[in-house]
């Protein structure tokens, strides 16, 4: 089970469509792009196309926090959730009391309300860096959470939200401290859910940044160890890095909003813009470039997957799909074989120096491209990716032959 | 000594033999209605410290150290953990300085660091290795289970046993604290043999957020040392400043390198459990399953 639909805006037929033809195992939905009675017929929809798809509703609680802000973009969330959302300040969470009773409200209307067999477990953004107050209530959320889950006899199907934003990765050792603390307090759930805020692929903090990209591994991997399931949500670029860590599952979207984790997504920025031009992500680059791009480069460079979805870019479709379903079909596609290569090999460690090898090829195929300057952040990209390894490693405590 | 001797005249004992001593404590061999204990003496001074302020600091701390001792002793019980003998607690007054005494049941045995000198290259078969092992996790996990950290696991705190009901018995709980609000010792004694510490026991402010995974470490150092017959960082002699260094930065030898003939799934958890970073260590009950399947 280890590529999900990151559920959002538009779905359309997509999810079916990937379900049905085995590009992803099932889907996060997100509370505040589907009415709750939508909600129920989706999982029915779902389950017609695939027998024993991971669904999971993702209660998105994290954005209680910008509730009051006068762009704040909720959508269902406000209308059709109020059973366990509202406005609530970092200083209402601050009691414990409260803690309580949110998570509770949170874990009880998935298990009692939607009869949901996988739980996830409500937290906030933890920002400001890893000593704030913001880590503190999460912290809290984690420890409430587990309790509450027990409560609600919903211990081995409940994962506790995770979320953290990019100065949580300022710190490396603030970062191992975290994890320590959180592994220590043994917490009786089945797993994690983990959203990291990072910008996307052109962003400031791109998703290759060596601490924020090292840091996530090594959240899989040490939970992982620990015994827990671990679900990467708007996860998109970094799934392999995540599964050779040992992250059970992966969600990506068809929008960026859905690819990358920004509280954003839950404000009315009214940024706007053109439609994005249709980009193919070749499994031998792990790059997704513009399919005009790579219509115009020599066949020779092999950037074609020679997978299923190639059909939907290189036969014509006619008008019946917008770009972006034949996109993220692709993607998805493009995702599921790129696990398994991933977990051709046995264990974390030997995962690890597998992507080593593949980065290596990488370079070879994106060297084959860069001469006409057509990938811009090629050269950035790889070295994050090789230094994220190499950090990762050192905290993992292993030895990657280079 | 006549003091002692006095009271455990009146107890109807008598000392047989000296079996060893460490730190402030001496332990006898005694005998008592026709039964063999062992006699541990606690003294509560140092000889050398002419501050009285300090002296009486000192003594409540090993009074303190002591009383936790028995304590845990009674509330853990258990087949493979020491059990306390017909002497109760007590404190005495000799030559005008304080003794706290008390006796354990008498195990016949060797301490597993005897165990290994003695091995040599004779090398225990897996099956001992694995009874010490899962011995060894279960009582971890009453330990957790009562919130209390042993801080001193070692092959010196292990005796090995002829008796195969019990094949090993931990003992020595003198530095052991309940999470549960005992006070801690104080920073007079640095708690633990430094060999056997956890790397996360160095920091200064450890205390506060210690927990059972230093205890899963030492252990799995006590058993790597007893199935490969050396220590899986530390060279049989260095330095302590070699010592402290290794423990920081040098990663444990791998359990398969040294036992090619022991399941590889066993092998693998020990090197889990060496880990430095605790977060990197298996859980208990994830330990304990794994060990059950083998």
């Amino acid at each position: 089970m280890p590529v999900l639909a990151q559920h959002g805006y538009g779905a359309g037929s997509k999810i079916q469509t990937a379900l049905e033809n085995g590009y992803i195992d099932g889907c996060i939905f997100s509370s505040k792009d589907i009415p709750q009675e939508k909600f129920l017929a989706a999982i029915a929809d779902i389950n017609k196309s695939k027998d024993k798809a991971s669904i999971y509703f993702d209660p998105q609680y994290y954005a209680t926090t910008i509730a009051q802000e006068p762009n704040a973009k909720l959508g269902y969330l406000a209308s059709d959730y109020t059973n366990y959302f509202s406005s609530k300040t970092l200083r209402d969470l601050r009691r414990e009391k409260n803690v309580s009773s949110e998570a509770e409200k949170v874990i009880r209307f998935q298990k009692e309300t939607l009869n949901l067999s996988n739980i996830i477990a409500p937290n906030i953004l933890i920002q400001d860096g890893l000593n704030s107050a913001s880590s503190s209530i999460s912290k809290n959320f984690l420890e409430i959470g587990a309790e509450k889950a027990t409560d609600a006899s919903a211990e081995k199907q409940t994962l506790l939200t995770l979320a953290l934003d990019q100065s949580c990765f300022r710190s490396s050792q603030d970062l191992l401290d975290l994890v320590d603390e959180i592994t220590g307090m043994n917490l009786n759930v089945k797993g994690f859910y983990i959203l990291v805020e990072t910008s996307k692929e052109d962003g400031p903090n791109p998703w290759y940044t060596p601490e924020i990209l090292a840091g996530q591994m090594y959240l899989a991997y040490a939970l992982s160890q620990n015994g827990y399931e671990v679900v990467f949500g708007y996860s998109f670029l970094p799934a392999p890095y995540l599964w050779a860590a040992g992250a059970n599952s992966i969600a990506c979207g068809w929008f960026n909003t859905l690819r990358y984790f920004s509280m954003n997504r839950f404000r009315d920025l009214s940024k706007g813009g053109r439609k994005a031009n249709r980009r193919y992500l070749s499994n031998a680059t792990w790059y997704p470039m513009e399919w005009t791009q790579v219509q115009m480069l020599p066949r020779s460079l092999n950037l074609m997957n020679g997978f299923e979805t190639d059909n939907l870019y290189t036969k014509p479709q006619g008008d019946k799909r917008p770009n972006e379903e034949d996109e993220i079909l692709q993607y998805w596609d493009s995702l599921k074989n790129k696990e398994k290569y991933v977990l051709k090999a046995p264990y974390a460690e030997a995962r690890t120096q597998q992507l080593l090898e593949d980065l290596k090829r990488q370079t070879v195929a994106l060297a084959g491209i860069r001469t006409g300057g057509r990938v811009p952040y090629a050269d950035e990209m790889l070295r994050g990716c090789l230094r994220s390894l190499a950090l990762f490693a050192e905290f993992a405590e292993f030895t990657l032959t280079v | 000594m006549d003091t002692i001797t006095s009271f455990l005249d009146s107890k109807k004992a008598k000392i047989t033999r000296y079996i060893n001593k460490g730190g402030f404590k001496q332990v006898f061999e005694i005998e008592i209605n026709g039964t063999k204990e062992a006699l541990k003496v606690t003294k509560l001074f140092d000889e050398n410290e002419i501050d009285p302020n300090k002296q009486e600091e000192l003594k409540n701390e090993l009074l303190a150290r002591s009383t936790r001792e028995v304590s845990l002793i009674k509330k853990l019980g258990g087949n493979n953990i020491v059990s306390l003998g017909s002497i109760d607690a007590t404190v005495i007054d000799a030559d005008d300085k304080p003794f706290f005494l008390y006796t354990e049941e008498f195990i016949p045995g060797k301490t597993l660091d005897v165990a290994i000198r003695d091995n040599g290259t004779n090398l225990p078969d897996f099956d001992q290795v694995k009874t010490l092992f899962k011995t060894g996790l279960e009582i971890l996990q009453t330990f957790e289970q009562n919130k209390i950290i042993h801080r001193d696991i070692k092959p010196q705190n292990i005796m090995m046993t002829d008796d195969a009901t019990r094949p090993f018995v931990f003992f020595d709980l003198g530095i052991a604290f309940d999470q549960q609000g005992t006070s801690l010792t104080a920073r007079t004694f640095a708690p633990g043999t430094l060999r056997y510490r956890a790397p996360e026991t160095l920091d200064p402010d450890y205390k506060s957020s210690i927990d059972i995974r230093s205890d899963l470490f030492s252990f799995a150092a006590t058993t790597f040392e007893f199935a490969a017959g050396v220590h899986p960082i530390h060279p049989s002699k260095a330095t302590p400043g070699e010592t402290f260094y290794r423990l920081l930065k040098v990663n444990a030898e791998q359990l398969a390198s040294k036992r090619a003939d022991f399941p590889a799934a066993f092998c693998n958890l020990i090197d889990r459990c060496l880990k430095k970073k605790p977060a990197l260590r298996p859980r208990l009950s994830d330990a304990i399953q794994i060990m059950e399947q083998l």
